[in-house]
């Protein structure tokens, strides 16, 4: 049975925020839902761990490192409010 | 069942109709349409006729391609650009690439018309297009109803004819399934049929891209133009080039079609009904129906939604408002910036997800839960080819049930992953499926069925679909049912 402080330590790790509120739901909707994940810990016995390899489709070999130009800066600041010198400028943030 | 695409190429290559003409008339639908459907999350009608313009200029040079000119729509998680492209979130708020995902630069060579963006679960984190930041889009069918996820916004739009086809992404069903709800067909690809590159990333290694079609021919036409390995995603394989709707003939005679049993518990009554009379359907036609059984089906759902959720947590971790997405607006340091960022613009769906793929990631647990569905996927993988050792094809149910009302999906998170349980298999194992309509329930609502196929058995399963579509359509009913 997973707890509320287990489930604070897993936002802080998935670096999230939530509300006390927020955190009794969560709690008791991650609970159900890893009692449902839990059920191949109940049945996965012929599924040994260590068995098989994530990777879905075997290829044969990877593609040659080839270097390519890179995007042009002017492009890519595009996507940010404005650029300094050609650089993207992050907000200063001052730290504890 | 009309060929939607390939009807409205013949127009367009005979000159019944121009390129601009048509695209002026489904930008007319959408404006009139779309407030109410909510299927269009970003309308690019500037381009649109721009694009309808040039396309109009390559057909009456009479070099142009299939798809050249025919309106259609990507799903917000398709890398466009200059376009927003959004996944529907918070997060995404404004976002603008400056680049093209590689679907979308083969269908820009082929002169298609792109009208705009579509609506989507957030993250394609969904199976009822209700948790994206625009609001839910509605069933044409219905519009009480959901029109599935999280391609909702897709499968809406061509259902109410709003597009001629549209492009979605497959992760647990998120073609198939809005596919189903919405009466049209939808195509999920063999992993690494088409490149993924420039899809935004939710479970690497599940996600696909296809197309949703009125018809059969129209997904293989759309089809065979994506397919094809791309350089810049080491997952999309150099398979031979099969022209897909070449191959298509409707012939099912002698064609070995399993049926497993797993895949028939806890179904609705008319789904039930429905996919077995597609069953006695095809008996009828000639082919030989296998029965089977693939007892890890049980175990594909929990470990579907590890593997996804694990993956998502991975994926999503970019989104800091330092590398990716919309800084959170007053912070007090760099560590509260990111976590208000990552609070304020996730949605709860999405940060639920995050939370158990970083459970199941976390050490301790990573052996009990990740590793384990790992291994059961090579399980799952393994049956399905027994099966098809036994079979040319499965045919299964594409969801337990027909499409649900608004807002009935938000009260319970296992219960709406529950109505993923038919689809996540084929994702799980990498193999490609067709959904397809078999009829109505006793409310009208559309039923589907999926045909499902080996690794690069698009042009097997989609024969067989045509196979029942025209059966369906010889017995009096486009609409798939043969009741």
């Amino acid at each position: 049975m997973v707890t509320e402080s287990e489930i604070k330590k897993l936002a802080k790790l998935a670096r999230l925020n939530p509300s006390e509120e927020e955190l009794a739901v969560l709690t008791r909707e991650m609970a159900d839902i890893l009692a449902f994940a839990d059920t191949i810990n109940r049945n996965v016995g012929e599924a040994e761990a260590g068995s098989a390899h994530p990777r879905m489709i075997e290829w044969e070999a990877l593609r040659p490192d080839v270097p390519a130009e890179s995007w042009p800066t002017a492009e890519i600041l595009q996507n940010v409010d404005g650029g300094v010198d050609g650089f993207y400028a992050v907000q200063r943030s001052k730290l504890k | 069942m009309r060929d939607f695409v390939l009807e409205t190429a013949g127009k367009l290559r005979s000159g019944a109709v121009t390129s601009v003409a048509l695209t002026r008339r489904y930008i007319q639908a959408i404006e009139q349409k779309n407030e109410a459907l909510g299927a269009y999350v970003h309308p690019m009608f500037d381009s649109a006729l721009q694009a309808a313009e040039q396309a109009d200029e390559r057909l009456k040079r009479g070099d142009a391609p299939l798809l050249c000119g025919i309106p259609m729509t990507l799903k917000d998680n398709i890398c466009t650009k200059g376009a927003l492209t959004t996944c529907c979130s918070r997060m995404l708020e404004g976002y603008v690439p400056f680049y093209n995902a590689t679907v979308w630069e083969k269908l820009q060579r082929e002169g298609a018309v792109l009208l705009g963006k579509t609506n989507m679960d957030e993250f394609a984190m969904g199976s009822a297009c209700e948790t994206g930041c625009y609001g839910p889009a509605r069933n044409p069918v219905d519009p009480t109803r959901v029109p599935g996820g999280s391609s909702g916004g897709g499968a809406a739009a061509v259902g109410a004819d709003l597009a001629v086809y549209a492009i979605g992404s497959d992760t647990g069903g998120s073609i198939r399934q809005p596919a189903s709800f919405c009466g049209l067909v939808g195509l999920k690809p063999t992993y690494g049929a088409v490149s993924r590159y420039g899809l935004i990333a939710y479970g690497s290694s599940l996600d696909q891209i296809g197309p949703i079609t009125h018809s059969v021919r129209d997904a293989a036409a759309v089809y065979d133009a994506l397919f094809g390995a791309d350089s810049r995603d080491g997952t999309s394989e150099q398979a031979p080039y099969a022209d897909t709707l070449s191959a298509i003939t409707g012939e099912v005679k002698g064609l070995k079609v399993g049926v497993a049993k797993e895949y028939f518990e806890g179904l609705s009554g008319a789904v039930r009904e429905g996919v077995e009379t597609a069953v006695d359907a095809y008996r009828k036609m000639g082919a030989e129906i296998v029965s089977l059984s693939l007892p890890a089906l049980q175990l594909a759902l929990p470990a579907y939604y590890i593997i996804a959720c694990a993956e998502a947590s991975s994926n999503l971790g970019r989104y800091d408002g330092i590398r990716y997405g919309k800084r959170a607006d007053s912070y007090r340091d760099v560590n509260d910036m990111i976590a208000k960022t990552r609070t304020e613009r996730f949605g709860k769906e999405v940060q639920r997800r995050i939370m158990l793929g970083t459970y199941v990631l976390s050490s301790g647990y990573y052996d009990a839960y990740y590793k384990k569905a790992c291994a059961l996927r090579s399980v799952i993988r393994a049956q399905f080819a027994a099966c098809f050792t036994a079979c040319d094809v499965l045919l299964a149910p594409t969801a337990p049930t027909t499409a649900f009302r608004l807002g009935y999906t938000a009260q319970n998170p296992i219960e709406t992953y529950l109505s993923d349980v038919c689809t996540v298999p084929v994702n799980v194992a990498g193999l490609p499926a067709v959904s397809l309509p078999c009829g109505r329930d006793p409310e009208g609502l559309p039923i589907g069925m999926q045909l499902i196929g080996g690794v690069f058995d698009e042009p097997k399963i989609l024969n067989a679909a045509y196979a029942y579509e025209c059966f369906a359509a010889g017995q009096g009913n486009a609409e798939g049912g043969v009741a």
